[in-house]
């Protein structure tokens, strides 16, 4: 109990999260009881407090049975270690977020979606060198995919040190960001719909704040996350994250096949999310939004990524005057926590 | 806006007012657009459906109305007939909660004075007196389009619905007219009739998209319209081109209401064919015959697989 010593300490940990109480299975019982005789209502505790421990013990009771208890920090599975900062679930599994990897945990049943993945960013090359050199940085490499629990499927990126998942940088800064910050995550990723969507042919349809990881020291933007759904251009749909579905331009809808608008249509919705205005509809109204930039946000997506990166220049030029940089003052270990390198 | 409720009482006193015994021309009296319903007077340039103590979760719904010559009986049946009918069959039926309606008026931009007209989203009798002040221009031109896009491009830029804001559950938007989507909506067209021009033109399926992220949206298409019976083939296939099963072929404009009511139902989870066997008479046959080929929205929960990709 040393580490949670206060009721917002206790309150503060996920039930889904309840390892990081009581450390291995057999603390599950000295420690509840230790915490107990000191939060039971009876004792002079308090009820919240002690109504969140005994779901915290019951989760850990469940885990323990069912050979699921991950070690804080540490995921032991498939025969190998990862050592991990912030974990967090997503529409497939369980995802890890170390200072050098990203590893997604995907439940048997989305396996195909795995392999999927596993062979899109494999297949991510370019025409030269000066295309890697500009791109390599900004995409995602495969460092390792293998079985873990009977049908799952385990990959494991590489991660630059450093960097932030949009949605957990949202959530830190009260679920908004400056219009500024918001204009070159904008660039990057139209920037990586070209590559993607015009040179490789391919529609990744899984992009997100909670998939799109940003460097705030030198505005890099890598989509790391969301590409079990990426299918080549104009093939059929397999599968959509239910953001995807929701977000999913009518005329693709009808059509059912991945088209350029797709992503178009997410990289607008994450401009609107981190200006916390998912509507769209209170951005002219804002005085710290830029109308240029507000009116592209809120405007219909075209079809051609190309088009649209030659045209966006004009936007900023138009939101904020001539480009200068302008750093984004917060770090990997301020959103995450100590454990986290800031690069 | 939205506050209230629609009743029968207030109904009543509205019908005794304005429309027992009282020909269209003496209904619709507005010999030009009205501020109140001029989209670029609009405070803000936007209109709001926000939940209220009487309708704490807010659905909104909007019907434009093409409102061109061949089509005025279509305004005519409802306010007449048509908007108690929409409104107690939602009460009744319960396919969404607390509906707030807005009417436009639509005409054609390349010709009309009032190609677009917009009411507030309203929750009572309010609305009844927005729509009887619709100004039926009677415009329209020989380009066999109406600009039915133009409610699109409002409703995806200038609407502000707490149905999507508050709980991400899309409106309903609802044209209705006899003649095809014009393929083009341009600039300088939007800024006429919205006093701030956009930076480029917009495809009809652009704003179809644009629309689409707030709202289901559906057209109808009114079969017994001159220009419908001029060239079926052609106005169908515009529609079912770019919406598809979402063109609703009416039949019969009087149940115009039970077939929006019924579309709206069986995006909401309802059985086609349920729904269409809901409804006594004839009724079921036009709602049958529109929506027969609809489906539930997709709502694959967290992850939505597709057939098609999966044999691919």
């Amino acid at each position: 109990m040393h580490n949670f010593e206060t009721a917002d300490e206790i309150l503060a940990i996920p039930v889904s999260e309840a390892e990081r109480l009581f450390g291995t299975p057999e603390q599950i019982g000295p420690v509840f009881r230790e915490a107990a005789l000191r939060w039971h209502p009876d004792h002079g505790g308090r009820q919240d407090v002690f109504a969140h421990l005994l779901a915290l013990r019951a989760e850990a009771d469940r885990k323990s049975a069912a050979g699921a208890w991950v070690v804080p920090g540490r995921l032991e599975i498939g025969g190998r270690r990862i050592r991990f900062f912030h974990r967090f679930t997503f529409e497939l599994g369980t995802a890890y977020l170390g200072n050098n990897v990203l590893a997604y945990v995907v439940e048997p049943e989305f396996a195909d979606l795995a392999k999927r993945a596993e062979a899109v960013i494999k297949g991510l090359n370019f025409a030269d060198a000066a295309m890697r050199a500009e791109m390599a940085p900004r995409l995602p490499r495969l460092l390792a995919a293998f079985d873990g629990q009977p049908g799952q499927r385990v990959l494991v990126l590489e991660k630059p040190a450093g960097i932030i998942r949009l949605s957990d940088l949202l959530t830190h800064e009260g679920g908004r960001i400056p219009a500024r910050h918001v204009a070159w995550i904008i660039s990057e990723l139209l920037n990586f719909a070209c590559y993607l969507n015009a040179y490789r042919g391919i529609i990744h349809l899984g992009l997100a704040p909670e998939t799109v990881f940003i460097a705030p020291a030198t505005h890099q933007v890598l989509p790391l996350g969301g590409w079990f759904y990426a299918t080549r251009r104009d093939a059929y749909l397999a599968a959509l994250p239910e953001r995807t579905d929701r977000l999913l331009p009518m005329t693709a809808r009808q059509a059912e096949c991945a088209v350029p608008s797709i992503d178009l249509e997410l990289i607008r919705a994450i401009g609107r999310e981190a200006l916390g205005d998912a509507a769209g509809t209170r951005l002219r109204l804002d005085p710290d939004v830029p109308t240029a930039l507000a009116d592209w946000l809120r405007s219909p997506s075209g079809h051609d990524p190309v088009a649209e990166y030659r045209l966006w220049p004009g936007t900023i030029l138009d939101s904020f005057g001539a480009r200068r940089f302008a750093e984004l003052l917060v770090t990997a270990s301020d959103v995450y926590g100590k454990e986290a390198d800031n690069g | 806006m939205g506050s209230g409720r629609f009743s029968a009482t207030d109904w009543d006193r509205f019908t005794a007012s304005t429309t027992a015994g009282r020909t269209r021309e003496a209904i619709f009296t507005a010999s030009g657009l009205k501020d109140a319903l001029d989209p670029a007077k609009a405070r803000n340039l936007i209109r709001e459906s926000r939940d209220s103590a009487d309708n704490p979760e807010s659905n909104a719904i909007i019907v434009a109305l093409d409102v061109t010559g061949s089509m005025h009986k279509i305004p005519e049946y409802m306010v007449r007939e048509g908007l108690p009918a929409l409104f107690d069959n939602i009460y009744t039926r319960k396919p969404v909660t607390d509906p707030h309606v807005m009417f436009m008026g639509v005409g054609d931009v390349v010709y009309d004075r009032a190609p677009l007209q917009v009411s507030q989203f309203e929750a009572d009798i309010r609305i009844a007196a927005q729509l009887k002040d619709l100004y039926l221009e009677g415009g329209g031109g020989g380009n066999m389009t109406e600009s039915y896009t133009l409610p699109w491009y409002f409703a995806g830029l200038h609407t502000a619905i707490d149905c999507f804001e508050k709980r991400a559950k899309r409106g309903y938007l609802f044209t209705v007219g006899d003649e095809m989507v014009p393929p083009v909506l341009t600039a300088e067209q939007i800024g006429r009739v919205m006093g701030v021009r956009p930076q480029a033109d917009f495809s009809a399926q652009q704003l179809l998209d644009l629309a689409s992220r707030q709202y289901h949206v559906f057209h109808v298409v009114v079969q017994q319209g001159s220009n419908y019976r001029a060239h079926p083939d052609q106005v169908r296939a515009s529609w079912t081109d770019i919406i598809g099963q979402r063109a609703l072929m009416l039949s019969d404009y009087t149940k115009l209401a039970e077939v929006i009511v019924s579309a709206i139902e069986i995006t909401e989870g309802a059985n086609a064919a349920d729904v269409a066997a809901s409804w006594g008479g004839s009724t079921a046959l036009v709602v049958r015959g529109a929506t027969g080929g609809l489906q539930k929205a997709g709502t694959g929960g967290a992850v939505r697989r597709f057939l098609d990709g999966l044999r691919s």
